[in-house]
């Protein structure tokens, strides 16, 4: 598995909207602040026109009157007005009044009112000039624009804050409980129910989606699973019928159910070599169907198949134990190898065989006749000589005396006529 | 009373009331004989400054009144904060019963004599109004009359105050006319320098100017400013003037001082007072005396500053048991005069250094002159009863 950097949903998903809340944030701060700054300047102009308006029938009734005490307090009432930076009054007789900073006048803007006489139609008392300054305003508007950004900012990080609480609590903790459960999932307990630690009072949303659809699918699995493992059994036992039928299929003939010249090919080797290695006997009768030919000829393959069988059944009838075992080896000729057998054990047992063909083997006809099937027998005791091919030979060739001599008869290798013989010999 | 001298003289330990009696009577026969009988005790809450002239003068008359009647004086000087007025009666009022006197003298400048007199009765200081009295509707709710809400208010003198500015004005004006100073209209330009918008003094000074301006018929007072009684704002403030209206050549001005800063501005114009402008003051002060015998000022009004001394005749005469409220509790009389140059070389000769030692007070007195059937307080009477001392 590659390891690919985890990058929360929650984190993007904040730094994009923490972007475009910045945005909006600078848009709406400048937006209100240009509306303020439009407002503060209309209001600024009517804030000194109603300090000006204020003073001047004040100031004229002080120049009026001569207070020149008065007018110096008018002055410095006039330039406390945080706007006004320099106030300077020339009365008509001449005399001159200033206050606030003198060295201010340059960078500021001069506003000049005449101030009114006390009667109506006479000429003004004097000239007040006003130097405003519009730094103020500026000032004014950037100290709005910072309350408005701040305000906008405050708002915009309770809302981040409340964001990144909900994606925590409501998305980012159950996915992972829900990607480590499922990472955690083994396949032998897929039916864990899935339960997540989610905060009380929660409510049913997309996430419970998610679960909901998981438990489905994981039943569906789980149902799926079982069925599967039923399937599977269900297939693995036909096809372990299937193979030991083919097993059987590859090592037994289809007709007698013997085994075929395959399996003996695979086999008698590995009896051999146990044979030699624990110098245990082992014997083979060749047997050979008596005039099987003719019996083919005269009366057709479905008889010939018939006999075949009967013959193969009495010799199997006829085996001592398991570690027996029997192979049609050729048309008409089989073989039977018995191990931990002598030579003598093994001529008595296809005697047995011999007399049990010749007793039971008997083919009912078409025409009703019965027809007496007898069989020959050529014995050979492993020697630790012996190959495969000339152990087999000298089953053979004691078969073909067997055949030379009469026929339905047992012949021993290495010239042992009868059983009767080998058992002179052997006492 | 006894205990008050033990107290003042400081002699005696008192161990027991007997032997106080027998130390008092020691020390009577020791001690001059009217310092014994009754030696009143007063302050007198002065509500101007210490330097001023006016105050000063009424301070020094009271003095030489105090003493040719044998009363223990002491002035406190308010310098020209109403708020003092108050405080310094509250300071009399604190003070320990012998040290406190008898009776106080206040002035209503400012009207807070009610306040003043609401303190002083509280401790039992018997008071009484010199100068300026009671005039507002509103005081006289609060303190109604004498002897009545406070019973310690015993009454008040006021001078004739209108009668100064009145004199002046007058005076002012027949200069005018005298010199044809008129313009094509026949009519006299006055410039009047008043000295304040609340003070008694001031608005009574202004009604009789008025009186004189309607009599004369032929004047308008081009405009009337406030100086503040001060020199130096009436100099800065008659410069305007002579701005707005050259052809004014009449000052009249509500005291002294506002009328030398107005001559002042006039000379530093090039002019010549007296000569190409004429200027009227009010009181006593040498210098306007001087003025009044050089030319320089046309017309000069005063004397009034006596109305503290006849305060402490009126006092003494309730104390040794001549109640003046068959004259009136509030007396409003006539002080002031219209100077002559003579009037103005005597006065300088007699009371020249402020010293008015000369005058003897005890002649005002009904106490001591039981055939006199009202006071004469005006201040003719006072530069001839000077003269006889001469």
């Amino acid at each position: 598995m590659s390891i690919t950097p985890l990058q929360p949903i929650a984190g993007l998903l904040i730094r994009r909207v923490f972007k475009w809340v910045m945005l909006a944030i600078i848009a709406f701060s400048s937006l209100q602040a240009w509306l303020n700054y439009r407002a503060i300047e209309k209001n600024f102009d009517m804030t000194i026109n109603d300090v000006v308006q204020t003073h001047l029938p004040l100031l004229s009734l002080a120049i009026w009157d001569i207070e020149p005490q008065a007018i110096q307090k008018q002055i410095g009432l006039l330039v406390k007005n945080s706007p006004i930076i320099y106030a300077h009054i020339r009365a008509s007789t001449g005399q001159q009044f200033e206050g606030g900073r003198r060295e201010l006048r340059s960078n500021g803007q001069i506003l000049q009112f005449d101030i009114p006489a006390q009667t109506e139609g006479t000429a003004a008392l004097g000239v007040l000039e006003l130097v405003i300054d519009r730094s103020r305003l500026r000032e004014e508007l950037l100290r709005n624009f910072i309350v408005v950004f701040i305000e906008v900012l405050v708002l915009a990080i309770f809302i981040l804050i409340a964001l990144v609480a909900v994606l925590r609590q409501d998305l980012q903790r159950p996915m992972r409980q829900l990607a480590d459960f499922v990472k955690n999932l083994q396949a032998n307990q897929i039916s864990t129910p899935l339960a997540l630690d989610l905060p009380p009072g929660h409510a049913y949303n997309e996430i419970d989606l998610v679960i909901d659809g998981f438990r489905t699918m994981q039943e569906s699995i789980q149902k799926h699973i079982s069925q599967q493992d039923q399937l599977v059994l269900q297939r693995t036992e036909q096809l372990e019928n299937a193979m030991s039928t083919l097993e059987k299929l590859s090592i037994t003939d289809g007709l007698t159910a013997c085994y075929n010249r395959l399996l003996f090919n695979q086999r008698m080797p590995t009896e051999m070599q146990r044979a030699t290695r624990y110098v245990r006997e082992l014997s083979v009768l060749f047997c050979d169907i008596d005039f099987f030919k003719r019996v083919n000829d005269s009366y057709g393959h479905a008889v010939g198949d018939k006999v075949l069988v009967s013959f193969a059944n009495c010799i199997k009838d006829n085996l001592r134990s398991d570690s027996d075992w029997v192979v049609r080896y050729g048309g008409e000729e089989f073989v039977v190898v018995l191990p931990e057998t002598s030579l003598i054990a093994a001529v008595e047992v296809a005697e047995r065989m011999r007399a049990a063909v010749e007793q039971a083997l008997v083919v009912p006809l078409a025409d009703g006749t019965m027809l007496q099937i007898t069989a020959s027998f050529g014995v050979a005791q492993k020697k630790p000589i012996d190959t495969l091919e000339n152990f087999m030979q000298r089953a053979d060739q004691a078969l073909y005396v067997a055949k030379n001599h009469g026929r339905n008869r047992v012949q021993a290798a290495d010239g042992r006529v009868t059983l009767r013989e080998i058992r002179d010999r052997a006492s | 009373m006894l205990s008050r001298n033990v107290a003042r003289t400081g002699v005696v330990e008192v161990v027991m009331g007997g032997y106080r009696l027998l130390h008092q009577l020691v020390l009577c026969l020791l001690l001059a004989m009217p310092a014994c009988v009754s030696a009143m005790t007063v302050a007198f809450i002065n509500p101007g400054k210490s330097d001023e002239i006016f105050w000063l003068t009424a301070s020094h008359s009271m003095s030489a009144a105090a003493h040719s009647l044998g009363i223990r004086l002491e002035v406190l000087y308010a310098q020209r904060d109403h708020l003092q007025v108050v405080q310094l009666a509250r300071q009399l009022a604190a003070r320990t019963p012998l040290q406190r006197p008898e009776y106080v003298i206040l002035s209503n400048d400012y009207g807070v004599a009610a306040e003043a007199i609401r303190i002083l009765d509280g401790a039992g200081i018997k008071t009484f109004l010199a100068f300026s009295g009671i005039r507002d509707p509103q005081e006289r709710q609060r303190i109604g009359l004498p002897r009545t809400k406070y019973p310690g208010w015993l009454g008040s003198l006021e001078p004739l105050t209108a009668e100064s500015g009145y004199l002046t004005a007058r005076a002012l004006i027949a200069r005018g006319n005298a010199e044809h100073w008129q313009d094509p209209e026949g009519r006299l330009h006055l410039l009047v320098i008043a000295g304040d918008r609340s003070t008694t003094t001031s608005l009574k000074r202004n009604e009789g100017m008025r009186r004189a301006v309607v009599e004369a018929g032929n004047v308008v007072i081009d405009q009337e400013i406030y100086g503040e009684w001060a020199r130096a704002k009436a100099e800065e403030q008659s410069q305007w003037l002579y701005q707005r209206y050259p052809q004014a050549r009449l000052i009249w001005s509500g005291n002294d001082l506002m009328a030398f800063g107005a001559m002042n501005s006039w000379r530093l114009r090039g002019g010549k007072p007296g000569v190409d402008a004429h200027f009227s003051a009010i009181n006593t002060s040498d210098e306007a005396l001087t003025a009044l015998q050089s030319g320089s000022i046309s017309a000069l009004a005063g004397g009034h500053f006596i109305a503290g001394a006849f305060a402490l005749v009126m006092l003494y005469d309730y104390h040794n048991g001549k109640d003046f409220s068959q004259e009136g509790l509030e007396q409003e009389r006539s002080m002031s005069i219209l100077f002559s140059r003579d009037d103005a070389r005597r006065f300088k000769q007699l009371f020249g250094d402020l010293d008015f030692d000369r005058v003897d007070f005890r002649k005002f007195s009904r106490v001591l002159h039981p055939a006199s059937t009202d006071y004469t307080f005006n201040f003719r009477a006072l530069l001839s009863a000077g003269k006889e001392r001469k």
